[in-house]
């Protein structure tokens, strides 16, 4: 189920804003991904959508998935640091996760990191 | 290729250097480990494509290996679609299978040739399973090599000359 409000005073829009602005700021994170097979999407109540973020309500709180496209460095690190980063935006806006998965979409290189000949 | 691995996402068990010692639970995460980033679990969802672009650009990054070569009919459809939208190619040639902990990886290489295969072999083995253990923490059962072809240093110049008769 899609959380249209997680908190009284911050949407779900708010807060995958805050996910995404969360995620870019991670050094490695290259861009968000809107998905492989579906399109993560989180909708507002005015009609505000991000794409790339989807918000879910579970038991204890919410439960957030980052689709993104990383650079050529080591994941796990990269991947606890986005869960770190979505993890305290969420807590200045005074929400509670309980998860986040990242789901690592695509690989994005630069000119000298392709290697083709 | 249709599939993702998945990775715990435990920040404190990866901090401690564990990241490569089979911390992969199956897809979908069906026990999250609520540790790490305050509490907060989760899981670390890492396309197949993604495996598969690593390996490609580690095969290349070894002497002797020449090019990477398509196999089979889905690959090179695969090729013309991703010629066509502008794909990048570091996957041409590579087939992984991504089970929960560990991989199996198939090239198919063009060798330069005064290149030593059975050693172009070894360091291929060597360098694609480091590569892509320190990148996604998965151990990599198999490197199966598949010597398509041959490169020989002079092939282009011969070529020309016969591409120019033709005109």
């Amino acid at each position: 189920m899609v959380l249209e409000l997680a908190l009284p005073t911050t949407n779900t829009v708010v807060l995958a804003r805050a996910a995404v602005d969360a995620t870019l700021g991670v050094a490695g994170v290259a861009g968000i991904s809107r998905g492989r097979y579906a399109i993560a999407r989180t909708f507002g109540a005015t009609g505000a959508v991000i794409e790339g973020v989807q918000i879910t309500e579970v038991d204890a709180g919410l439960h957030v998935e980052v689709h993104i496209v990383v650079a050529l460095v080591p994941i796990p690190p990269l991947a606890a640091a986005v869960r770190a980063a979505v993890v305290g935006a969420f807590y200045r806006l005074g929400a509670a996760v309980t998860s986040v998965d990242v789901w690592v979409d695509a690989l994005y290189l630069t000119e000298g990191q392709e290697g083709g000949r | 290729m249709a599939q993702e691995r998945t990775l715990t996402s435990d920040s404190v068990q990866l901090d401690k250097g564990q990241s490569e010692k089979g911390l992969i639970t199956a897809q979908g995460g069906s026990s999250p480990k609520p540790m790490g980033s305050g509490g907060v679990g989760g899981t670390t969802k890492i396309a197949d494509s993604v495996v598969a672009r690593i390996a490609g650009i580690a095969a290349r990054e070894v002497a002797g290996v020449h090019d990477m070569t398509s196999t089979g009919l889905g690959q090179a459809f695969g090729n013309i679609t991703g010629r066509v939208t502008g794909q990048d190619q570091q996957d041409r040639g590579v087939v992984v299978q991504v089970g929960e902990i560990e991989c199996i990886v198939d090239l198919n290489i063009v060798v330069d040739y005064e290149a030593s295969i059975p050693q172009v072999a070894m360091a291929l083995r060597r360098n694609v399973s480091g590569r892509i253990r320190g990148m996604t923490g998965l151990e990599t059962k198999e490197v199966n090599i598949n010597v398509a072809d041959l490169y020989f240093p002079n092939q282009d110049q011969n070529q020309e000359p016969q591409a120019a008769a033709v005109r």
